[in-house]
């Protein structure tokens, strides 16, 4: 506890509070302690607290994390990479689709000895055909999921016998689409019926799943426990368990980090001199987790200046991209070209958009020429309504101004520049679309007429209302064959490029500072992860490796 | 001879220098303080950019220097304003006395209830971020701070012979409170006025400080100390520059005020 006293010196009074209250100063011994006994993985959260644990209302990045430790689905993405095969979860193998009396039919065989254990009010017991359908169904159910909208394909679910599940679905789907619908992620997660029935709304405060760790309990405001669910189908836990604590005070988190008191923590600053603070620091290293989402500068389609696509072009070729990834950090933000990359699931190589043409590389010339044919010879002015914690406004700012584009920022807060856009009336806008499964969910919600936040049918997050790849976009929606699915995928890929719906700007990573001897359990070093953080069983910390 | 009071010399001094800074910024820097260079963010002192890049890659010291226009204009401008309506205000109270007084006193009392920076906070949230609403908001602020300096006085002066006999010879209230009451008071609200733009340069960095100061790229003190809060600990100069800035300036004018008070007092004056 020597560390903590020193600790607790370099920081501010305020700071110095939360420290010794969230580190648990003066407490119970951690990891390091542990020699022959398995450690328990004490994780730094920067988030005051969660929302829910259960699968269906798990909306914080967080709550996702959680849900997928407590969780697990018919079919696995490889942790550490998600664009690989799926690998069998709950299923003993990757089902097929069949056709039965003209619809397409898929048979999911489950493996036998996947246990649900032990909740408050339940007792452990054999996962069956039973909990699966439960749960399809309630992720499916409107009323009772966030995720329902994923599963609008399937038309029933059905236990065939206690080992056996068959979804029949209204139309034929590829197994591209079908198979996240059943994966570890969202909706996918399989729940303990029992546990839902007992628990009823509490569900997501007391979870109870056949994923590789187990809930233990939660303290608001302060940490969440979970244990190794030692009857895990895979093989037992590394760890005993995971401490999580809620640390929103960056330098509180971090000291906590140093002085010994976590395993695993975000950095206090973003880009690359955070990450050089704890590389340096003897004992500990960055975890790069890979891939919190992808970076546009989204137009507006229909409104103002930008409705013309050739506006939108000169715009796009006067941004230059290597700004935005020199200041969000070299190690955390890698160029992109495509709108939905080939680091995700069903994604376009760059090179591919290089080929095509489609790469807008920074030309300012090139630029002030079309943006002079377009009408607009000495460029115009747009007020655009930006979020305070965004700082790349300012860099489009300068960059705009550049071709005569006089850009003025009204900085609001984070709720107020969301309602601003959700009026589909902001000229341009720097944003993230985060993790999917398959791109036909962002091609869907962001590039789809109907979407449009302004006179859509169906409004989702197409802010800008570009409708100009809807004919594909549906075809995409409509096609069971992997193949042809993903070559139209590319097609919306060039035809939302070719209109400069969008300008691609760079795929931004998560990186953690962590001790030397945590791992994930999973590929090393991760290449794809949905959402941003995926430990498997195997995660655990090496008390003895202190060099890294 | 009066030997010059060195309070007076430094804070003239140190003002002296600001305004000339924020007058003719082209002489201390010839970077351009919104020209970014992203590549080259955060870059640590050199012999061209004298403090090193912000975030952006922008020159450190050139925003440093174009932000004393800033603060010296917004600091400046709204004490002028402030005294210019809160001294009439006051004075006109403690003039009339009876209903008009209790009118005005009671409203300069609940507003000075307010602390001056949050109802700047609300004011500029409500009506948007320019150089004039900041300026007005802080105005409204500091306008009870001189009508209460300025009602004491007016109370007292209008029971004094010289205000008695004009108002026998057919004088009217204006022309008294002008030619009477006004010189009686003005040695004390320039001392007033100094000390309260010491507190308007910071209602304004704490403005900017809290993403409510003027829109990007315009360079402010408060927004500098801002942008610098996240590299506090890999790069301490970025928020350490335009914190000491606002606390040179704040003294300047405190220094000043507490000169000014020393040599315009009689009674310490010739001491």
């Amino acid at each position: 506890m020597k560390i903590c006293g020193v600790q607790a010196r370099m920081v501010a009074p305020a700071a110095l509070v939360a420290v010794l209250a969230a580190a648990g100063c003066g407490g119970s011994g951690g990891s390091g302690s542990a020699t022959n006994e398995r450690p328990t993985i004490r994780w730094g959260v920067a988030t005051e607290g969660i929302t829910s644990m259960d699968p269906v209302r798990a909306v914080q990045p967080v709550d996702r994390t959680l849900s997928m430790m407590l969780f697990d689905g018919l079919v696995r993405y490889q942790p550490g990479n998600a664009t690989a095969p799926f690998e069998p979860g709950i299923a003993k193998e990757i089902p097929q689709a069949a056709t039965q009396d003209g619809k397409q039919v898929w048979t999911i065989a489950l493996r036998t000895g996947v246990k649900c254990p032990a909740g408050q009010k339940t007792p452990a017991y054999d996962l069956t055909s039973d909990d699966v359908v439960f749960s399809l169904k309630r992720a499916a159910d409107p009323d009772k999921s966030t995720f329902a909208s994923v599963f609008t394909a399937y038309d029933t679910v059905e236990a065939v016998d206690a080992g056996t599940v068959k979804v029949t679905m209204k139309q034929p789907v590829s197994p591209a689409a079908f198979l996240p619908t059943i994966s570890n992620w969202q909706g996918g997660l399989v729940v303990c019926k029992k546990a839902v029935e007992a628990e009823g709304e509490d569900f997501g405060k007391h979870p109870v799943g056949p994923g590789p760790f187990k809930f233990e309990s939660w303290t608001p405001g302060q940490r969440i426990k979970l244990l190794a669910n030692d009857d895990y189908y895979l093989g037992k836990p590394l760890s005993a368990g995971w401490d999580i604590r809620f640390m929103p005070d960056d330098t509180a988190r971090q000291a906590a980090l140093f002085g010994g008191d976590l395993d695993v923590a975000p950095p206090t600053a973003t880009g690359d001199k955070g990450l050089e603070v704890i590389d340096s620091r003897k004992g500990f290293k960055v975890v790069q987790a890979p891939l919190f989402g992808t970076w546009y500068l989204l137009f507006n389609a229909k409104v103002g200046p930008t409705a013309k696509p050739e506006v939108r072009k000169a715009l796009a070729y006067a941004v230059n991209r290597a700004d935005y990834v020199a200041s969000a950090g070299q190690r955390t933000a890698k160029p992109t070209l495509s709108v939905w990359g080939a680091q995700l699931p069903g994604g376009i190589p760059d090179s591919h958009v290089q080929q095509a043409g489609l790469a807008y590389d920074f030309d300012v010339a090139k630029a002030r020429q079309m943006l002079a044919a377009a009408g607009y010879p000495n460029g115009f002015d747009v007020t655009v309504t930006a979020p305070s914690n965004v700082t790349f406004f300012q860099i489009l700012q300068a960059q705009m101004k550049e071709i005569g584009v006089n850009v003025k920022i009204k900085t609001v807060d984070l709720p107020t520049w969301q309602s601003a856009i959700m009026t589909g009336q902001e000229p341009l806008m720097l944003t993230l679309i985060s993790y999917r499964p398959t791109p036909q969910i962002p091609y869907t919600d962001f590039f789809y007429g109907p979407s449009a936040v302004r006179g859509g049918k169906h409004p989702a997050q197409n802010f800008g209302g570009y409708d100009g790849a809807d004919a594909l976009i549906e075809k995409a929606s409509q096609s069971s064959d992997s193949e042809e699915q993903a070559r139209l995928w590319q097609e919306i890929n060039d035809k939302i490029l070719e209109d400069a719906a969008a300008k691609p700007l760079f795929m931004s990573y998560q990186a953690y500072g962590a001790v030397c001897g945590f791992t994930m359990g999973g590929v090393e070093p991760p290449t794809a992860i949905p959402g941003n953080w995926q430990p498997s069983y195997k995660a655990t910390v090496d008390a003895r490796a202190n060099d890294c | 001879m009066r030997r010059l009071n060195p309070l007076l010399v430094i804070g003239g001094l140190i003002i002296a220098f600001l305004v000339l800074v924020a007058l003719f910024p082209t002489l201390f820097t010839s970077q351009d303080p919104a020209r970014q260079d992203v590549a080259a963010q955060l870059e640590p002192p050199s012999a061209e950019h004298w403090l090193g890049r912000d975030q952006f890659g922008r020159d450190i010291y050139a925003r440093l220097i174009y932000g004393t226009q800033v603060s010296m204009v917004i600091g400046v401008s709204s004490v002028l304003l402030g005294m210019a309506v809160g001294v009439p205000i006051g004075m006109i109270a403690g003039y009339f006395r009876g209903k008009t007084e209790r009118v005005i006193m009671w409203i300069v009392d609940v507003k000075m209830a307010f602390p001056g920076l949050v109802l700047a906070l609300l004011f500029v949230a409500l009506f948007g971020q320019s150089t004039w609403n900041i300026t007005l908001a802080i105005v409204i602020g500091i306008i009870p701070v001189f009508a209460r300096l300025a009602h004491g006085p007016a109370l007292a002066f209008r029971e004094r012979e010289f205000v008695k006999s004009s108002i026998v010879f057919g004088a009217r209230a204006p022309w008294i409170l002008y030619k009477h009451i006004w010189p009686n008071l003005r040695s004390e609200m320039v001392v007033i006025a100094s000390m309260t733009a010491a507190v308007t340069i910071r209602i304004e960095a704490g403005l900017s400080f809290l993403g409510l100061g003027l829109p990007p790229p315009t360079a402010t003190w408060g927004g500098m100390l801002r942008d610098g809060t996240t590299y506090l600990q890999t790069d301490p100069l970025f928020s350490l520059v335009p914190g000491l800035a606002i606390f040179v300036a704040a003294l300047g004018f405190n220094l000043l005020g507490d000169g000014l008070r020393d040599a315009l007092d009689p009674r310490t004056a010739n001491s």
